[in-house]
């Protein structure tokens, strides 16, 4: 709930709506498989994953197919969050 | 999609006007809050040059155009009652419960609100100084 709340305030939603919620947090789920795929657990989110979690939520917010990149910043977060293996 | 930068803090304050049995009806200004929030964070544009001066001939000293996040009570009520817009939250801007005409800070909605795309995600909207008019 707590990183709910927080990815919602850095999303600019100040309001509560149950839509709106669940449209959030299966971003936010999403972003945990994604970070997963990667390498990096973020179930337990650090500072640095929540900003993470904040930018693939921006990012999936935009409705223009063609912004939806692998940002190089999204791309920098997981290379030091990720294990060495 | 659209970029803003939303910096400047803002205060908004609604005329409400409720039925008190024996007193009849009392308007005043309530600030608006959502979810605990009443501070909210926008981009605000000065009116500058040209535009400016078209505005001053319309009788407007000061306008801005206000960009930010969109949120169901602000929209609402933009669009349906009389609202102040407190530039940088200054606290100073409501003098015994009514709106500091001098304050350079205090501004009302001037036009009407776009929900930008009709997507729910940003809003923007014009404010000129509040003089009482």
């Amino acid at each position: 709930m707590a990183l709910l709340d927080d990815v919602k305030r850095r999303l600019g939603v100040f309001y509560s709506d149950a839509n709106k919620n669940a449209e959030v947090q299966g971003m936010i789920e999403s972003a945990t498989l994604y970070f997963k795929g990667a390498g990096w657990d973020v179930s337990t989110p650090t500072p640095l994953a929540t900003e993470a979690i904040v930018l693939y939520c921006k990012m999936a917010q935009s409705t223009d197919p063609s912004q939806l990149i692998n940002h190089p910043v999204l791309v920098s977060f997981i290379a030091q969050g990720r294990v060495e293996v | 999609m659209l970029k803003f930068n939303p910096t400047t803090p803002i205060k908004l304050y609604t005329k409400e006007t409720i039925y008190e049995p024996g007193q009849g009806n009392i308007t005043s200004w309530q600030e608006i809050d959502s979810d605990g929030y009443n501070t909210f964070y926008c981009e605000w544009r000065g009116s500058f040059g040209e535009r400016a001066i078209s505005a001053e001939a319309l009788g407007i000293k000061d306008y801005a155009t206000v960009r930010t996040f969109y949120n169901p009570i602000i929209y609402e009520k933009l669009r349906s009652v009389q609202t102040i817009i407190v530039k940088n939250a200054d606290s100073t801007a409501f003098i015994d419960g009514q709106p500091n005409k001098n304050s350079p800070n205090v501004y009302e909605l001037w036009g009407g609100v776009d929900n930008v795309l009709e997507a729910n995600q940003l809003i923007e909207f014009r404010v000129r100084r509040y003089e009482g008019l």
